[in-house]
Formats: structure tokens, C-alpha cells, sequence
């Protein structure tokens, strides 16, 4: 136990060290605080961040896991819980991030002011959601690596607090508070990216084929895994559905390159780029939460695969879209 | 494990074999532990059936089939209509404003592009400046060769100038059409060819176009048709409706107007009206141009 704690002190003054060292390499290196700074990304990372671990975990767990972290050293039977805790957050921090970029492109792209010319440059400051979420993701997921080099081996049992101790509270109130922090901060990240030309965010960001399929095929496949933990089931159900959807869109786009026919393109990218967006949305509003409240921590590997690969994937999907929509169509010997 | 299909016989010879006595140590408190980890999964999930240790043991077991509720039927019946709704949307390509949006930048791109590889542009112009009649133009444009501009009222066009706008391959211009003291390449222009200055050449169209594109408003007024879009054109103060021919991808025609406010744009005179012809290369290899 003697080694453990002391490898997490020195990975506790890594991280004071490099954290913030990090941060300031990045402004040094890139333009300064005023091309990095956007207030609401900022405030769609911090503010989802609380809103979703109010969804996930009771409040009492949330005060102890954060108590732990700010301590130096780590105590037998502080680890397995508050190793997933900081997880959940380096995962919640990623999902947000791509989530913003993603609205950030929409709103772009719908937008009436933006010319073409502008375009990349919309985009760039689009991924300052992500960039944000990535630094997130790296201090929480560093203060979990924390925990998990303090979890016990079988020789030093962790009796305090087992991952399977039931929570003493069942965090309605904090959870209730979650949900409502969450929508309010979804709905004024829609209504908040107002251009100057007609606003319509449910027009923009609600493609109705592409939220069916996502809903239903998440259903369909939650049902056949068969697990009891409706969380567990949705994760995986959310990210192969949006997997499906993506694909269906991208071929249908290149089909569309194929007969040069713009509508088509269109149509395709909108689908995959909704397929996302439902998926991300779902994901946050609905999976993680109950994922995190079951306590159940089977198949932690392919759900790990599902947290950082899908946001991964719709960002390469992103850009994918922002240069399908730069490219011209092609038109062999048209005549007039 | 169940009572009722085990004999206490069997329960206790199981229970030997699991706790036998080479036990290694401290392997009893793991199992117990890991039984009460199951149960409590178990008790967690009201979904669960009575044999739902088993159910844990694996995420993906198709235990859709071996416990079918009245819930499941009918989330599984959700799921069929869900999908199937979508699927049919998707099929009749449902319209979408995030769709429309996709296809209005990409539109404008392509129609820059095209405008780069047309060789010969033919543009019936008329400019309103305030009077009764409106002023006429016909402008010809044919790589290698340059501009020509008649200008006039009906009936009496007359050729106003020849300017030489982009010329690159010389030897097919027909003698006299460059002007002679000037270098090549610089267009010559009378004075009054400068309200159709943008409308010389394909390269100075797709300058005027390079502004922001919008799609008209399905709210507004006026008539809608497939293929018209609202450009601000360069500068800014000034808007047109630009049709694009959706099988060629060129501008079919052009209306400009003085206000740069979409809602405003189908309400107010316009300044002039411009209608094209075109033809672009034959050659594949022109396109990488």
C-alpha cells in the first residue's frame, strides 16, 4: 500500500505541474487568450460538466470524490468509486466538447451570414469546443489515474467502499437539479448562436429520419443485449446505431459526388451529421447517467471504446462534412 | 440455482465442490463477495427476471427471446415503428434546413468552379437607371478571343467597344480586337461599360458572386422555385436573385437590386436583369484548370 501512495503523491505533483503548464504552452504557442477564449463553449463545458455528474451520481458521492482529489495522498478505500468518478468526467468532458463543435458547425453552416470564404475559418474557432473538452479530459482523466494507482491489490482489500456499496442516498434531488442545470444549458447553447439572418434551431439541428433511426435502432439493440442494466445497454445501442447512421450518410453523400447531384450530397451529410448530434445528445442526456447510477462496471472495455471513439469519429465525420461541403460538384461536358 | 429443480442432495454436493477444503486463502471472501455483487445488480435492475445472475454474466445475451414481456413487446414494437418511420423519411428525402444550407454553399462553390472552366458566355443585360426605357447590353465573351459589348436601346444596338478582358491565347484573336498600346491582358474600357464591368467575363461574374449565398425564405414573399438563391454580392450594398441551372450548374439568369436585406430584395425595383448562355470546355483536362 506504502508504494501505491506513493506513486500517487508524485503523479498528484505531475499533475499540479503539468497541468498547468500545459495550458499556458498552449496560449504561448497559439495566438494568445483572446483567439482561445469563447465564452460559451466555456460555459457549455464547465456548466454540462456539473449538470451531468448531478445526473450521474448522488450528491454525497460527488463531495466525497471531489473532497479526495484535492487531498494529496490517497487512503486505502478511497479508489475503485472515485477512479470511475473522474473518469465519468474525462468522458463527460470529451462528449461536450465534440457536442459543441458539432452545434458550432451546424450553426455555420446554417448560418446566413457566413459566406463560403469565411467558412474554414468558423469552423477553427467551432473546435475550440473540443479543444476545451481535451483539456478537461486530460486533468480529470489525470486525477482518476490518481485513484486507480491508489486502488488496492487482493492484498490490501479496500473494506471502506466497495464499487458495488449500494449509495446511501438516492440522489433524486441532486439528480433532478442535473437534468434541469442539462436542458437549460442545451436549450440556451441552441438559442444562444442567433445570426443575424431567421433562426429556426429545431429546423437546424432536428433532422427527423436521422433522430428515428438513432432512437429506434438504439431501442432494438438495447432490447436484444438483453442486460439488465438499461444504461449498460443504451451506451453500446447509441454508438452502433450512430455508427449505422454515419455510414448510411456518407455513402449516400458519395453517391451524390458520384451523379453530381447537390441535393443528394446534402442529404447525406445532413443525415450523418444528425445521426451525431442525436447520438451525442442521447448519449449525455440519457446513457451516461444511468450508466453511472447502475454501478454496474461490466464490459468497461467496450464502453470505454464507445466513450472516446464515437466523440472521436464524429470529429473526423466533421470534417469530413466541412470539406464535402467546400468541395465543388463535378460536371463532365455539360452543355448549356 | 433453484430448489426446486435441485435435490438438497445436489445442492450440497455442489457446494463441496465449490468450497472444498484446498481452498486457497482468502478465495472464500472473493466469491462471497462477488455473489453479493451479483445480487445487488440483480435487485438493482426491476427489469430483471428471477434468474437474472445469469443475465449478468454477459452483456450481450439475447435474453429478448428466452423472457419476452408485455414491456419488451411493445419497446421492440416502438423500435420497428421508430425505424421504420425513419427509414421512409429518409427514403422520401424528407427537406431539411440543414440540408438546404449544405446544398446552398455547395451550390455557390460549384458555380464558381464552373464559371472558371466556361469558355464562351453569352449576357443579355438590361440596366434600369431611373428612366423609362431601360439600357441595353449584349456581351459575348469567348476565351482566347476577349469581349464583345453591344449597347443600345431595341432595335438599334450598336457595338459600343471591344474590350479585351483575360486574354491568354493571342493568336486567336482576330486582328484589331486588342487594342493596340496597352498591354495585354488589361482591359481597355469606355467609361460606360462600367455599370456592366462585373458582367465582362466569366472570372468577373464569379467575383461578383463570391459573396454570401442565402436561400429565399420560405416565409417571405414571391414565387419560389428550385434553383433561386439570393447572393450579397461583392461590396455589400448590393443583392440579386441569381437562378442556377441545376443540370448545368451556371448562373441561368440575374437580377440585381439595390438592397442587400433578403426580406427587402423580391420587394424592391431592380437596377438591371442579366440572362446567360454558356458553353463550357470540352476537354476533361480543362477542369483542372
Amino acid at each position: 500500500m506504502s508504494t501505491s501512495v506513493s506513486r500517487s503523491n508524485t503523479n498528484a505533483l505531475l499533475i499540479s505541474i503539468l497541468s498547468p503548464a500545459f495550458l499556458i504552452a498552449v496560449l504561448a504557442f497559439s495566438g494568445g487568450p483572446g483567439y482561445w477564449l469563447d465564452l460559451q463553449w466555456v460555459l457549455l463545458l464547465v456548466g454540462g460538466e456539473i449538470a451531468l455528474l448531478l445526473m450521474g451520481f448522488p450528491w454525497p458521492e460527488i463531495r466525497r470524490s471531489v473532497a479526495r482529489a484535492a487531498n494529496r495522498s490517497v487512503e486505502a478505500g478511497d479508489s475503485a468509486r472515485s477512479c470511475y468518478f473522474w473518469e465519468a468526467a474525462a468522458r463527460n468532458a470529451v462528449n461536450l466538447g465534440v457536442l459543441g463543435t458539432l452545434v458550432g458547425f451546424v450553426t455555420q453552416v446554417c448560418s446566413d451570414t457566413g459566406g463560403l470564404s469565411g467558412f474554414p475559418a468558423a469552423f477553427g474557432r467551432a473546435l475550440l469546443s473540443t479543444t476545451y473538452g481535451i483539456v478537461l479530459a486530460s486533468i480529470f482523466g489525470m486525477i482518476s489515474l490518481k485513484f486507480r494507482l491508489g486502488i488496492p491489490t487482493a492484498d490490501t482489500p479496500d473494506p471502506a467502499e466497495t464499487w458495488e456499496q449500494a449509495p446511501q442516498s438516492s440522489g433524486f434531488w441532486s439528480h433532478g437539479l442535473g437534468y434541469i442545470l442539462f436542458l437549460g444549458l442545451f436549450l440556451w447553447i441552441l438559442f444562444s448562436s442567433v445570426p443575424a439572418g431567421p433562426y429556426r434551431p429545431v429546423d437546424w439541428f432536428v433532422h427527423w429520419p436521422a433522430w428515428l433511426v438513432v432512437l429506434g435502432g438504439t431501442i432494438a439493440l438495447a432490447l436484444l443485449s438483453g442486460s439488465s442494466f438499461i444504461g449498460t445497454a443504451l451506451v453500446p445501442g447509441f454508438a452502433f446505431t450512430g455508427i449505422l447512421g454515419s455510414f448510411l450518410g456518407i455513402g449516400q453523400a458519395l453517391q451524390g459526388f458520384s451523379a453530381a447531384k447537390i441535393q443528394m450530397v446534402a442529404q447525406g451529410i445532413t443525415f450523418m451529421i444528425s445521426s451525431c448530434f442525436a447520438v451525442l445528445a442521447g448519449l449525455l442526456a440519457v446513457a451516461y447517467p444511468l450508466l453511472d447510477r447502475s454501478r454496474d462496471r461490466r464490459s468497461m472495455l467496450l464502453l470505454r471504446v464507445v466513450w472516446y471513439g464515437f466523440p472521436v469519429l464524429t470529429l473526423l465525420l466533421i470534417a469530413t462534412a466541412a470539406v464535402m461541403v467546400m468541395i465543388p460538384i463535378k460536371i463532365e461536358n455539360a452543355g448549356p | 440455482m433453484s430448489r426446486s429443480k435441485l435435490s438438497g442432495k445436489d445442492v450440497e454436493g455442489m457446494l463441496r465442490r465449490t468450497f472444498r477444503d484446498d481452498m486457497p486463502a482468502g478465495l472464500e471472501e472473493e466469491m462471497l463477495r462477488r455473489f453479493e455483487t451479483l445480487w445487488f445488480h440483480a435487485s438493482q435492475s426491476s427489469a430483471a427476471p428471477r434468474d437474472g445472475i445469469a443475465s449478468a454474466r454477459h452483456v450481450f445475451l439475447p435474453h429478448l427471446f428466452t423472457a419476452p414481456g408485455l414491456k419488451k413487446l411493445l419497446l421492440a414494437g416502438s423500435a420497428l415503428v421508430l425505424l421504420i418511420t425513419g427509414g421512409a423519411l429518409r427514403i422520401a428525402q424528407s427537406s431539411s434546413y440543414l440540408a438546404d444550407s449544405i446544398a446552398l454553399k455547395q451550390t455557390a462553390s460549384s458555380v464558381a468552379r464552373r464559371l472558371r472552366v466556361a469558355n464562351q458566355m453569352h449576357c443579355r443585360l438590361e440596366r434600369f437607371d431611373g428612366g423609362e426605357n431601360p439600357l441595353l447590353f449584349s456581351i459575348s465573351w469567348a476565351e482566347g478571343t476577349g469581349t464583345i459589348v453591344e449597347i443600345g436601346a431595341a432595335g438599334s444596338m450598336e457595338i459600343l467597344s471591344v474590350a479585351a478582358d483575360r486574354i491568354r491565347t493571342s493568336v486567336l484573336s482576330p486582328p484589331g480586337l486588342i487594342p493596340t498600346g496597352k498591354p495585354r491582358g488589361t482591359p481597355a474600357r469606355d467609361a460606360r461599360l462600367e455599370p456592366v464591368a462585373d458582367f465582362l467575363s466569366p472570372a468577373a461574374l464569379a467575383r461578383l458572386l463570391s459573396g454570401p449565398w442565402l436561400a429565399p425564405d420560405p416565409a417571405g414573399p414571391g414565387e419560389k422555385v428550385s434553383g433561386d438563391y439570393t447572393v450579397i454580392l461583392r461590396g455589400g450594398d448590393r443583392g440579386a436573385l441569381v437562378r442556377i441551372d441545376q443540370s448545368t450548374l451556371f448562373p441561368a439568369s440575374l437580377v440585381v437590386y439595390h438592397s442587400d436585406s433578403p426580406g427587402l430584395l423580391v420587394r424592391s425595383r431592380p437596377l438591371l436583369t442579366a440572362k446567360f448562355q454558356w458553353q463550357q470546355a470540352s476537354i476533361p483536362d480543362r477542369e483542372s484548370r
